[in-house]
């Protein structure tokens, strides 16, 4: 009896997830609401990708975008188009009862379209690490799957602060960092972009941090200038070591004159996903070699 | 001698023909005057006579040499052309204009000469536009435009003037101070000027000379007096022709 | 009768001594400023040989071979732009508009999109100039002649045609590298210090020599074939070596610094208001006042949002069209 008791108890949130309706309010302040949770899910950004899959999605999540290449699973996925450029009419026939979009990243004009067509969208916008499990436990009731996400929300808050804890050092003088993003031209980010603040968390401080521009091709002359301790470049790694190689040729910098170049595959730490974790953590290597 | 000679010229234009068997002798002092109707093939021949049209058969000789044996360049001292129609896309000042006659005088690597100033000079003089120097060309009038090309040609000072229609659309003073203008360049410095033109009795009273290209493709050519009768001009112009004798004067009307 | 006209090339010294004035202001000018300004003192300090190493990387190793390119892509653009608006008897002429720059910036975009290597991006761009070249050449022939108007026609439409191959690589592109081609597109001189500028040093000193042995026949082509080849000019010749001449200094421009718009449609013009049509003073005006127009802007491009730089082509379009507007209007 008592564990009948405790099996009604286990099923009932679940059970109650499925009849009564939905509601969360996006990162836009719309309130989303669905009457069921969603069966039919179509990410559009490889970010959103690994969030669906993180909370327990893979049953539910019926297409992607292009470079959506976590986890494993997701590249079994149909794609409908890139972030920028979206197949409305493969949306459409996939007929869709969620689709998790990226606000800064997808047209707007099409996001437009498919709310106009009936389609419910959640619009994801995060800007910083808490908006991660926040949108992790706002997908899990999206797609009933509130206590795994639950989950996952708390283990990467614990992992996120075990890591700024463990190198937190606000007696020692920051490290000097030079962001590249791209390459030809070269291209950085300001203090708004994750990486600057991963780089934050690891005693680091970006020498661009001040500059109004979210990501921006700075003159080689400032790089020069600023002089910075170590270069960190988010290349895919066939060509991160080619793009780092090309500093070689200053070696009036600090950072070439002690060999401090490095490379951070991107997909760690250009996404708003638990993964960051890792970017985290191999940055911070980077930075603080002893400890 | 200077002598510009077509030696059973045949010029076609596409399918069209110009002239058959063109066999004329063009001499220093001599104003001739080229007629044919509109369409007719009056600039293309012009053209031919500067080498600057394909011959179909026959031949032509400048100084008993094959036009084709010279260079453009030589040909330029020798001949000049009146364009029927300039246009500006680069304006530049009257001068400056007058001064390109001067072109084949000047070997490559030099500039304009004292004297090449004096020749354009003395062009605009003839012209009476010698208080037009700085005068940007297309602030001019028609008429005015016209003797600034006209001055050009006399800068390049050559044997022959190939006049394409050169008083086409000026007023009656304009017309009669050009085709005098060429009849004393003709006269007194031995010129010969080579002139389409559509007024038979401006041509019968400037032209010694007159080449008729008729309607049916075929051509006549002789002295303007021997040869510009009311029957030939109705051949010309597919229409009747009445004249009217006066004194010395004949006038040809419609 | 003597008439006596006072000769022209001695009357244009001082504006030629004016225009080198300018050439070496510029020149100053982007040495010192930058995204630190170095002050004359420090210059004077580091031409006799002692200055901070950092004073002595910026200067020798990056802004003087970025303002050297920038000046011979400006004078080459300039002086394209003269020799296309003679070949074309169109005032409104410009390097680019037989689509140079349409085709170069399509086989650079592609060689972009293959994740090409710099030394790709630049010998596709050149190949690309020269292949569209060609293409309008033999699309313009007809019977062996190459009708100016025909000519521009065939150059108007394959532009659209390499726009359109554009637009397709722009929207098939991954958006991460969009950011690369579009600076390329508007113009970049950040890569200076690593292209090899001799080539281009040789074409514009060759290439300028031989179009001042041109010029006088320039300013009779001006007149219309016609009227050239009746005053004993091979027009025909001169249109292939005109067609040929723009297109190398247009090809090797692009080489230097992605495609670069308005110079050689403004100075050309600016000259020409300024001290007429005449190709023999026209042709290195405008190369010294095309190459220092590019300097400035350039090296505005790098300090008016300092750390952050602009597509030069911006700055050219900026800088030039209010002084040529001003200029149009006084004349």
């Amino acid at each position: 009896m008592p564990i009948l008791f405790f099996l009604l108890f286990l099923c009932c949130p679940i059970w109650a997830d499925i009849n009564t309706p939905i509601s969360v309010v996006d990162d836009t302040q719309q309130t989303i609401t669905l009457t069921h949770t969603a069966q039919r899910v179509i990410s559009l950004s490889p970010a959103i990708t690994e969030m669906v899959y993180a909370v327990g999605g893979a049953a539910s999540i019926q297409a992607t975008v292009d470079y959506s290449n976590y986890p494993e699973q997701a590249q079994q996925l149909p794609v409908i188009g890139s972030y920028k450029a979206l197949d409305i009419e493969r949306i459409i026939q996939l007929q869709p009862d969620l689709i998790i979009a990226w606000k800064s990243g997808n047209p707007r004009q099409q996001i437009a379209q498919l709310k106009q067509l009936g389609f419910i969208v959640y619009m994801s916008e995060p800007r910083n690490f808490s908006d991660i499990s926040h949108t992790l436990i706002n997908l899990g009731k999206l797609l009933g799957t509130s206590v795994l996400a639950k989950q996952k929300a708390h283990s990467f808050q614990q992992q996120l602060q075990r890591l700024i804890q463990r190198y937190s050092r606000p007696e020692q003088t920051k490290k000097r960092v030079f962001i590249q993003i791209w390459n030809n031209p070269v291209m950085t980010v300001n203090q708004q972009h994750l990486i600057s603040k991963v780089v934050t968390i690891c005693n680091g401080e970006n020498i661009f941090a001040h500059v109004s521009t979210l990501t921006f091709t700075p003159t080689l002359e400032a790089i020069l200038h600023a002089n910075p301790d170590i270069i960190l470049s988010t290349g895919m790694e066939k060509y991160a070591t080619q793009w780092l190689q090309q500093w070689q040729q200053w070696p009036l910098l600090t950072a070439v004159k002690k060999q401090q170049l490095y490379a951070i595959p991107p997909d760690y730490i250009v996404r708003h996903t638990p993964r960051i974790l890792l970017g985290i953590q191999s940055v911070c290597k980077v930075l603080n070699p002893n400890i | 001698m200077i002598m510009l000679t077509t030696q059973n010229l045949t010029l076609h234009i596409a399918s069209h023909i110009v002239c058959q068997n063109l066999s004329l002798t063009f001499k220093a002092g001599e104003f001739w005057a080229l007629m044919g109707l509109n369409g007719r093939g009056k600039t293309t021949l012009l053209k031919a006579l500067h080498a600057l049209h394909p011959v179909h058969k026959g031949s032509i000789y400048l100084n008993q040499r094959l036009l084709s044996d010279y260079s453009r360049f030589t040909l330029a001292k020798h001949i000049g052309f009146l364009l029927q129609n300039y246009d500006y896309p680069f304006p530049g000042s009257v001068l400056n204009t007058v001064l390109t006659g001067r072109y084949p005088h000047i070997p490559t690597w030099q500039w304009e000469s004292q004297h090449d100033y004096e020749m354009a000079y003395q062009a605009l003089q003839t012209v009476n536009m010698q208080h037009f120097t700085e005068r940007t060309i297309d602030t001019l009038s028609g008429g005015e435009k016209r003797r600034i090309h006209i001055a050009t040609l006399l800068a390049q000072n050559p044997d022959y003037y190939l006049l394409d229609e050169p008083i086409h659309s000026l007023d009656m003073k304009a017309q009669m101070d050009i085709l005098t203008l060429f009849q004393s360049e003709c006269r007194e410095k031995n010129k010969c000027a080579i002139m389409s033109i559509h007024d038979p009795n401006l041509a019968w009273r400037f032209c010694d000379h007159s080449l008729l290209l008729l309607a049916d493709g075929t051509q006549i050519a002789g002295k303007t007096q021997d040869i510009m009768t009311p029957f030939t001009l109705e051949a010309l112009f597919q229409y009747p022709i009445k004249v009217f004798k006066q004194d010395n004067s004949v006038f040809f009307t419609a | 009768m003597s008439y006596y006209y006072p000769d022209k090339k001695y009357s244009l010294i001082p504006f030629f001594l004016l225009l080198l004035l300018l050439t070496l202001s510029s020149f100053l000018f982007s040495l010192l400023y930058g995204s630190t300004y170095i002050s004359l003192d420090a210059f004077y300090s580091l031409l006799q040989g002692n200055a901070t190493p950092l004073t002595h990387t910026l200067i020798y190793q990056l802004r003087l071979p970025r303002a050297l390119t920038a000046f011979v892509t400006g004078a080459l653009l300039s002086l394209a732009g003269v020799l296309m608006q003679a070949l074309l008897r169109n005032p409104l002429a410009d390097p680019y508009v037989l689509g140079l720059s349409g085709g170069s910036a399509f086989f650079a975009l592609l060689a972009m999109l293959w994740g090409g290597s710099h030394f790709w991006i630049t010998g596709s761009a050149f190949s690309g100039a020269l292949l569209s070249t060609l293409l309008v050449f033999f699309l313009g022939k007809k019977q062996q002649q190459l009708p100016v108007s025909r000519l521009l026609l065939t150059g108007i439409i394959l532009a659209s045609g390499w726009g359109a191959l554009i637009s397709f690589i722009i929207t098939i592109t991954p958006p991460e590298k969009i950011h690369g081609m579009l600076f390329w597109l508007m113009g970049d001189l950040g890569y200076s210090y690593n292209k090899p500028l001799s080539l281009s040093y040789l074409i514009l000193f060759f290439g300028l020599g031989y179009v001042l042995l041109l010029s006088r026949k320039l300013n009779i082509i001006l007149w219309g074939e016609l009227y050239a080849q009746s005053l004993g000019i091979n027009s025909q010749a001169i249109h292939i070596q005109l067609l040929f001449l723009s297109s190398l200094f247009t090809a090797s421009a692009i080489t230097l610094a992605g495609s670069i718009g308005f110079i050689g449609l403004i100075i050309p013009h600016t000259i020409r208001l300024l001290i007429g049509s005449d190709h023999r003073f026209l042709l290195p005006a405008s190369m010294l006042l095309g190459g220092s127009l590019l300097v400035i802007a350039d090296t505005l491009a790098r300090t008016i949002l300092s750390p952050q730089q602009l597509p030069v082509g911006i700055l050219t379009a900026l800088v030039g069209i209010p002084v040529f507007l001003y200029l149009l209007n006084k004349s």
